[in-house]
């Protein structure tokens, strides 16, 4: 079953403000949070274009890859000049999604045995299914 | 519908439809009483198969409460639900695989990782066990207490009813029990010691000498030994 | 005589006893008692960084009340963690029960049906902080100096970031340098040394793993490291899967198997005639 789940740009500045404390009008778009991303380059939207994606426009979150590649580094979020916190955004779209059983893949498709450090699992599974 | 019961009637909602039914029946027999008939979610009717899990809720209390309807008696007003099944697909685990090691029950569950200890699943529980310590002992690699915790489990399938991380409680505990029981159970020595003199043919001539009688012979060395206690010499194996 | 609280969280427990069994000896031989708390719940192995996602925050929270009862008992209010996740977690929760009261409020009356909610009190510490106190008692235990050893210290995430629980200067920490200072090698600074490794994308898209992990250890080969040391063990993990695929090799450990070598635990010669893999 696809879902959906698309927000109107209004939505999606009263859950970001909710889950984050913070306005996404603060942006300058410096590309700080870009820069310093570990993970930038496996992204479709890196973090400061995604910022400016939901500060212009309605966004289909299911369509989205860059919200499952975003692994809560934080370093975004200790160093953006204007305290946006890239990195609590993009989390706060993964928890609206995953919310709605939106999961990027399931634990059949993945290399599990009894060797897999449970770390590993558990950090998996805290970030990525809902 | 009045009876020679001189007791009192509550009213009890099934489905939400209302029904009268003497006081001090089990919901399960209530529910009988009230005409419907178990075509399925009843079992055993003692309070240890696990197929006939309820929810109820009673008036001015907005909590869940749980129970099985053979040991649950009826409350005036309670509303009831039946839950005969809930679903899981167990995995297809073969004996050969089967390892004592938490890291093998975690990779055949791998959602037990989800858990984050809210306790749903212990407020769901009709035998009063602790579903979610029974799972954190598991994430603490401790297979034993585990076991040990959930020994008394019914497998009627409530706690992961209520669990948000979906985790299939009753399939882990079967396996964690049998690993336990497989890997860390002493073995009795008495009866490997029995097994072994059988499969040597210690017992069998007698046996064979028994298999062979005619049933009024059987009854004699019944009753006589009734009387004195003590088998025949050719049944006596030293 | 130290008493310390001991989390191990679920890794140390199941994939690295040996490197906890190294941990506990070194402690002893510092001076600490560690008592490990009783019925520990799983950490998560991460924080929700947003504001409203409540319940993740649980389970900490069932350890810090368990803890805070077994803190009373033994006269000590510090929990020590050998995992960085664990602290990060753990260290977030105790300060989120400090300045954001009405968050708490709402886990504690949730949590007042099963246990005694956490009141406050507790510190949390990892055993880099630890250790870094230790400095001069842990230069005394030093059997096998390590001199000639040029080791590169990966922090990770979970030890810096958010600022507020750091342990550290997270743009340039240099605790784990002074430890190995202590034990006579030559630490190496390299950029990459609070890089993300990927984390748990191990299990779904190994190729970000292999690419970040390939360059946290180029960059410490080129910065002359024969020897990279990190405290946590996701990262250790990660790292150790992707290092032999590196050409020109490097030795990938656990910060206390390095500290085992040079306090006489482990051989030293094992340390020293490190096969580096080629391929």
């Amino acid at each position: 079953m696809e879902v959906k789940l698309v927000l109107t740009r209004t939505e999606l500045n009263e859950y970001i403000k909710e889950y984050t404390g913070r306005s996404l009008s603060a942006c300058m778009q410096c590309g700080l949070c870009t820069a310093v991303c570990p993970m930038s380059r496996f992204m479709d939207v890196h973090p400061a274009a995604l910022i400016r994606l939901l500060q212009v426009s309605d966004v289909d979150i299911s369509k989205l890859k860059a919200i499952w590649v975003c692994t809560s580094c934080m370093t975004c979020v200790d160093r953006c000049p204007r305290d946006v916190a890239p990195g609590m955004v993009i989390e706060t779209l993964r928890l609206l999604a995953l919310r709605r059983g939106i999961e990027p893949r399931s634990y059949s498709e993945m290399p599990i045995d009894i060797n897999t450090p449970t770390l590993l699992l558990v950090s998996y599974s805290r970030k990525l299914t809902g | 519908m009045s009876s020679s019961h001189e007791g009192r009637f509550v009213t009890i909602y099934f489905n939400d439809e209302a029904f009268k039914v003497p006081e001090g029946l089990t919901v399960m027999k209530a529910l009988e009483y009230a005409g419907i008939r178990f075509t399925h979610g009843s079992g055993c009717r003692g309070g240890f198969c696990g197929a006939c899990p309820i929810l109820y809720r009673l008036p001015g209390d907005y909590k869940f409460r749980v129970g099985l309807a053979c040991q649950t008696a009826v409350v005036d007003n309670m509303r009831i639900s039946l839950i005969p099944y809930v679903p899981v697909v167990p995995p297809k685990i073969k004996r050969s695989d089967v390892k004592p090691s938490p890291g093998y029950v975690i990779a055949l569950f791998p959602e037990l990782t989800r858990c984050v200890s809210c306790n749903a699943c212990s407020k769901a529980c009709p035998q009063g066990l602790s579903p979610m310590d029974a799972v954190q002992a598991i994430l603490r690699g401790d297979l034993i207490k585990a076991a040990t915790l959930t020994f008394d489990c019914i497998s009627c399938g409530l706690c992961s009813l209520r669990c948000p991380a979906e985790i299939r409680h009753y399939l882990v505990f079967r396996v964690v029990g049998r690993i336990v029981g497989l890997f860390y159970t002493p073995k009795v020595k008495t009866i490997e010691h029995r097994i072994k003199e059988i499969k040597e043919g210690k017992y069998s001539k007698a046996l064979e000498t028994l298999a062979s009688m005619k049933p009024d012979e059987l009854r004699k060395i019944y009753d006589s030994y009734l009387k004195s206690g003590r088998l025949p010499e050719f049944l006596e194996v030293k | 005589m130290k008493t310390l609280l001991y989390y191990p969280g679920c890794s140390i427990k199941k994939d690295f006893t040996d490197i906890e069994k190294a941990s506990m000896s070194l402690l002893s031989a510092l001076g600490y008692t560690v008592i490990e708390i009783e019925n520990w719940y799983c950490c998560g192995g991460f924080s929700s960084i947003t504001l409203l996602d409540h319940v993740k925050q649980v389970g900490a929270f069932r350890t810090l009340s368990i803890a805070s009862k077994q803190s009373i008992k033994l006269s000590t209010n510090t929990i020590l963690t050998l995992c960085p996740f664990c602290y990060n977690v753990l260290k977030r929760a105790s300060t989120l029960q400090v300045n954001e009261p009405g968050v708490y409020r709402r886990v504690a009356e949730y949590l007042k049906d099963d246990v005694e909610p956490y009141s406050g009190g507790l510190s949390i510490i990892h055993l880099v902080e630890l250790l870094v106190a230790e400095l001069d008692n842990l230069k005394k235990l030093v059997k096998n100096s390590l001199k000639g050893l040029r080791i590169a210290a990966y922090y990770g995430c979970m030890l810096l970031r958010p600022k507020n629980v750091a342990i550290d200067n997270p743009e340039n920490p240099l605790s784990i340098e002074k430890v190995l200072e202590v034990l006579g090698a030559e630490p190496v600074d390299f950029p990459y040394k609070t890089y993300c490794c990927g984390a748990f994308h191990t299990l779904g898209e190994a190729e970000i793993v292999s690419y970040n992990s390939t360059k946290i250890i180029k960059s410490a080969i080129d910065a002359g490291a024969t020897i990279i040391a990190t405290p946590c063990p996701l990262c250790l993990y990660n790292l150790q899967r992707y290092s032999p695929y590196v050409e020109a090799g490097i030795k990938v450990l656990h910060l206390v198997d390095v500290i085992a070598h040079a306090i006489g635990l482990h051989s030293i010669n094992k340390l020293i005639n490190l096969k580096i893999n080629s391929k």
